[in-house]
């Protein structure tokens, strides 16, 4: 089913479906890693379910699913993480404004990101419409005030749902919530940072709505450190240890990338986008962001463009892809129906498959080190290996310009000669004017002179009058003594042209002509007339030639229309 | 002062001196009263022979004349397929980026060189072709069998038998004088050179090479030109590796590279002016035409490379001058390609080519006041051959200074020189698509197309309007003649992209 279409130079295995699966989730909810006491890597997803039924957090081992537990909430994120380096390691799945911390597959702790301050008239507003002092409608017309006001993100989250909701929603809304209404953001991506090498822990880094970013301890789960942005952060992408140095990479909504190193207070984006950024990784100290104008860059740590690659459709999302026993590094792209493998110069691999994509993920599984997890729009999910004999020899260029393009111009260096040349231009510019001046009249006085020697002999082949624009072409066929001359004429005047004469002239002692005038009744416009006559070398063995005109003639005019002049060729002597 | 006497040469030891001092026509009349004393006399008979031989001698290695009948009706030719490179008729391939655009290509659809040779004008294509346009009008190009040179020296014999022919070859007892060592030389260049009588020369030298026991080199190189001369290249080969054998010479060598070159084995010539280079070191008839093989070949660089050793060895060498300006000029140093020019303006050579030529390099070089002065120059001296050439750069020059009615008018006086200049026909067909005149830009087009089907430009120009009239398929044949000429032509290719479709839609 999921075959991809060339198998034998694939550099990945077969993909192999996994079964009874039928998976709808964003690719942040996607997590490898060992959960369970046997140290194996499993494959953890956070199934989202439909419409906020039915969902789930699905484990799976080897090609079967291992087990499930229901969610509560709608995740937007998974995380697999170390917090305690004597038990195993915990799941951290991100829904609405908690963090539901899991062991062993078991519910462990909840954390929820500590409220904003609530604007005090919406509290008050709420207060008084629990406490009935005020209706519904009073209070939706508050918030509307409010939303003129501060904002509509500044609102509380129930206050956000009750602006857009119906009547009846809103009066289960107050109902229900509107006692212990907060301000706690909801998280919208999450990602982890070792705290160091020598104490291989997690630290948990998390981004809300409110545009703040906090950073987890994940044994106690207090908040190290909080960072507020000027835009809500949508991927978080960390480097380093926190111990030692760090630093974290974040993707705004608002299509800025900033960077946050250990112990600096003053954020500046380092990538400013003009179009939308849709996906972000870190392959090999090199920030690789795509854009909506289906272009993939490849950035330094500082924010310095590369390389870019212009792809042929819309890129879904980036996957970095790591090999460290062969020390390859690329970045997945992933498009409708094919992956594409590139790094900051090639492109290194292309896999495609029959169905549409959703998301994939790259990492450990099972035993096996790398492998790519491909989930396809219809739910399914497969499994493909990175072979192991499989290297990155051949590439190919991306943005293949067409060699024209690439070409360089060969601009010829300059010489000695040339700068000479030119020092004596600016020294000698007034007299080199006046020179050429006076030569150019020369020229063109010259060129009038012998045009008009032409235009009154009518020696052209060409007709030079506008009047009787006619054309004249000879071809001379033949070895000698006896020629064939073929007299071509094409006439290009409006009208038709009546009663001409084609007269055949050359020195009488060389040759002898069959028909030496030639009557031309008409010449029809824009079609061609041949007329042909015979001519004699009198005496091949003078081994003598001379010129044959051959003129076409008006009896009303002085001189000929047009004259060709041919050069015989030396005659052969006759066969006898 | 009296013991001074002016000493008096009279008799035999004067026509000696006069021969010596190169005075051939005294020399030969002293001969001539000399032999009507005793015309037994055997010495000054070989010397008036000689005298005559000399005054019509001929380089036989620069003898490329070839006449129509040996340009295409060749046998000789060993390989009709040959490998590109290997062959001159088969050179577009290896010619490296060369770029008809860039550099100008002559009527046989080759890129231009520095200099004329007979050899130059190779003509690739057909018999119908040449029988066609090459005689229409004015052409350097011998036509018929005979070649002008050939008929010029045939006709020498009987200007001079005024008082009957000197030697009356049907009457000459020939297997007597041949094999006489003492005068068969003379009476072999005389027969040779002056009568032309190729048959007969052949007979002498046969006869002379078997009385010589088949040892000397001198007769088996002349039996070897006469072979060339009567096309029977095999035998000239032979006896050309045979007199290597005995003496290496420079001219056996340069003779059996021709002899090579004549059968289309450029590869073979090359080698034997390789091992020519090795008995005589920077021997400049080698490194000429070594280089000359090499931009027939369409190896430009190397040809320049050999031409600028020839220069290191000979550094008055007119034809390596000219070439390497050529290949600055065209290679976008027209500064450095004037001053070779001028070198050979020095050297006292003052051709309207020449002025034509230094015009338009101190045109592309921005030297406006001797740019012009020049090519007036040229126009004022050019001989009847060149004035279309003349009148054309005027035009294009005039192209450049923007004054296009009078560039017009100068393109229609070179055509009036020559109906066949194919390239004022295309420029002139341009300037009236400019000013809309589509039609007559069209018949332009076609007879420049018709006059050289090899041209990159007519076919190309020609094509674009059948393009946008819709003519698509006249369009189709075009563009691929001019592809032919130019396969890397990005435009051509372009318009060939657009046509498939229309192709494949019907």
């Amino acid at each position: 089913m999921a075959k991809p279409v060339n198998v034998n130079q694939s550099k990945w295995t077969v993909p192999v479906l996994l079964k009874e699966c039928e998976i709808y989730c964003p690719s942040t909810c996607v997590a490898f890693g060992p959960i369970l006491s046997d140290n194996d890597s499993k494959l953890i997803i956070a199934h989202g379910g439909h419409r906020g039924v039915n969902m789930k957090l699905k484990v799976f081992q080897q090609l079967e699913q291992l087990s499930e537990s229901s969610l509560a909430d709608m995740p937007t994120a998974l995380v697999h993480f170390i917090n305690d380096l004597s038990s195993i390691p915990s799941i951290a799945v991100a829904a609405g404004p908690s963090l539901l911390i899991y062991k062993n597959l078991k519910p462990f702790y909840k954390f929820t990101v500590p409220s904003s301050a609530i604007n005090p008239t919406e509290s008050e507003a709420w207060k008084a419409v629990v406490n009935k002092k005020i209706n519904g409608d009073t209070l939706l017309t508050v918030l509307k005030r409010l939303e003129d006001d501060v904002a509509f993100s500044k609102l509380t989250p129930i206050s956000q749902t009750y602006l857009r909701a119906d009547k009846e929603t809103q009066v289960v809304l107050v109902e229900h919530y509107g006692t212990k209404i907060a301000n706690s953001a909801t998280i919208t991506c999450i990602a982890k940072l070792t705290k160091s090498t020598a104490e291989p822990l997690d630290i948990l880094v998390i981004g809300t709505e409110h545009c703040e970013i906090f950073l987890i301890d994940s044994q106690a789960f207090t908040i190290l450190e909080t960072i507020k942005i000027g835009s809500v952060p949508v991927n978080i992408c960390a480097y380093g240890t926190y111990d030692v140095d760090y630093r974290l990479f974040v993707q705004t909504r608002a299509s800025l990338i900033f960077c946050m190193k250990r112990g600096e207070a003053d954020y500046q984006p380092i990538v400013i986008s003009q179009s939308m950024i849709t996906s972000m990784v870190l392959v090999n100290k090199m920030i690789v962001y795509t854009t909506v104008e289906n272009l993939i860059h490849f950035a330094s740590f500082r924010g310095k463009k590369m390389n870019t690659v212009k792809c042929p459709s819309k890129i879904k999302m980036l996957e970095p892809f790591i090999y460290p026993l062969k020390q390859l590094a690329a970045v997945i792209a992933v498009f409708d129906k094919e992956i594409r493998m590139y790094n900051e110069h090639y492109l290194l691999d292309t896999v495609q498959y029959e169905k549409p994509l959703a998301w994939v993920k790259y990492g450990c599984y099972g035993r096996e080190d790398s492998t790519l997890v491909v989930a396809f729009k219809d739910g399914s999910i497969a499994i493909q290996i990175f072979r192991r004999k499989a290297n990155f020899d051949t590439k190919l260029d991306y943005n293949q310009v067409p060699q024209a393009h690439a070409l360089k111009l060969q601009i010829p260096k300059k010489t000695k000669v040339f700068i000479d040349l030119t020092q004596r231009e600016v020294q000698l510019g007034n007299r080199i004017h006046k020179v050429y001046q006076k030569n150019l009249f020369d020229v063109k006085y010259r060129l009038a002179a012998s045009y008009l020697e032409l235009t009154s002999s009518a020696s052209a082949t060409v007709s030079t009058t506008t009047v009787l624009p006619v054309e004249i072409s000879v071809d001379i066929h033949g070895f000698g003594p006896t020629f064939r001359m073929t007299i071509h004429l094409l006439s290009s005047s409006k009208q038709n042209l009546y009663d001409m004469h084609l007269s055949i002239i050359s020195d009488p002692e060389l040759y002898d002509f069959d028909t030496p005038l030639i009557p031309v009744h008409l010449l029809a416009s824009g079609q061609s007339y041949s007329f042909t006559t015979l001519l004699y070398c009198k005496d091949p063995e003078k081994a003598a030639n001379c010129d044959v005109r051959a003129l076409l003639v008006h009896a009303k005019r002085a001189t000929p229309i047009v004259t060709a002049v041919i050069k015989m060729p030396f005659s052969e002597f006759p066969l006898d | 002062m009296s013991g001074e006497s002016v000493i008096e040469f009279t008799g035999f030891i004067k026509a000696c001196r006069l021969f010596r001092e190169n005075r051939l026509a005294e020399a030969e009349a002293v001969c001539t009263n000399l032999l009507r004393k005793n015309p037994l006399d055997q010495a000054t008979w070989a010397l008036k022979m000689q005298c005559l031989s000399d005054s019509t001698y001929v380089d036989e290695l620069e003898n490329e004349d070839m006449g129509l009948a040996e340009t295409f009706l060749d046998q000789n030719v060993i390989a009709p397929n040959a490998r590109p490179g290997t062959s001159f008729a088969r050179p577009k391939t290896s010619a490296k980026g060369v770029n008809p655009i860039l550099r100008p290509t002559t009527n046989a659809g080759r890129p231009l060189s520095g200099v004329v040779r007979p050899q130059s004008s190779f003509k690739s294509g057909s018999m119908d072709q040449a029988v066609r346009t090459a005689r229409t009008a004015k052409t350097a190009r011998a036509v018929s069998s005979t070649s002008a040179r050939n008929m010029r020296l045939g006709t020498a014999s009987m200007a001079a038998g005024a008082d009957g022919e000197f030697v009356n070859l049907a009457r000459l007892n020939i297997d007597k004088y041949a094999a006489d060592p003492q005068v068969n030389r003379q009476l072999f260049e005389y027969v040779f050179y002056y009568l032309n009588d190729i048959r007969v020369a052949h007979q002498i030298a046969g006869t002379a090479s078997k009385a010589a026991g088949f040892e000397d080199y001198y007769w088996k190189n002349q039996l070897a030109k006469c072979y060339l001369r009567l096309g029977m290249l095999q035998d000239a080969t032979k006896q050309l590796q045979s007199s290597l054998e005995q003496k290496k010479l420079i001219e056996t060598f340069a003779l059996l590279s021709k002899a090579y070159n004549r059968v289309d084995q450029p590869m073979a010539a090359l080698k034997t002016y390789s091992a020519g280079l090795e008995v005589f070191p920077e021997n400049v008839t080698m490194l000429t035409g070594m280089a000359r093989v090499q931009e027939a070949l369409g190896e430009y660089d190397e040809s320049v490379k050999l031409y600028k050793r020839v220069l290191d060895a000979e550094s008055n060498n007119i034809e390596a001058i000219a070439c390497v300006a050529t290949t600055y000029y065209y290679g976008g140093k027209p500064e450095l390609a004037m001053r070779y020019y001028r070198r050979i303006l020095q050297m006292g050579v003052s051709s309207p080519e020449l002025f034509l030529n230094i015009g338009l390099c101190c045109m592309a070089a921005q030297q406006f006041d001797f740019a012009l002065s020049s090519i007036l120059r040229a126009q004022s001296t050019m001989t009847d051959d060149v004035a279309a050439d003349v009148w054309y750069n005027i035009g294009q020059i005039l192209v450049d200074i923007g004054d296009l009615v009078s560039a017009a008018r100068s393109f229609r006086i070179a055509l009036s020189h020559d109906p066949d200049h194919s390239e004022s026909l295309v420029n002139l067909g341009i300037l009236k698509h400019r000013e809309g005149k589509i039609d007559e830009a069209r018949s332009l087009y076609s007879s420049a197309t018709s006059k050289n089907p090899y041209m990159f430009e007519g076919n190309y120009n020609l094509g674009l309007v059948s393009f946008t009239q819709g003519k698509y398929h006249e369009c189709r044949e075009l563009i691929e003649k001019a592809l032919a000429a130019f396969p890397e032509h990005e435009h051509c290719k372009k318009i060939l992209n657009h046509l498939k479709p229309l192709y494949e839609s019907i």
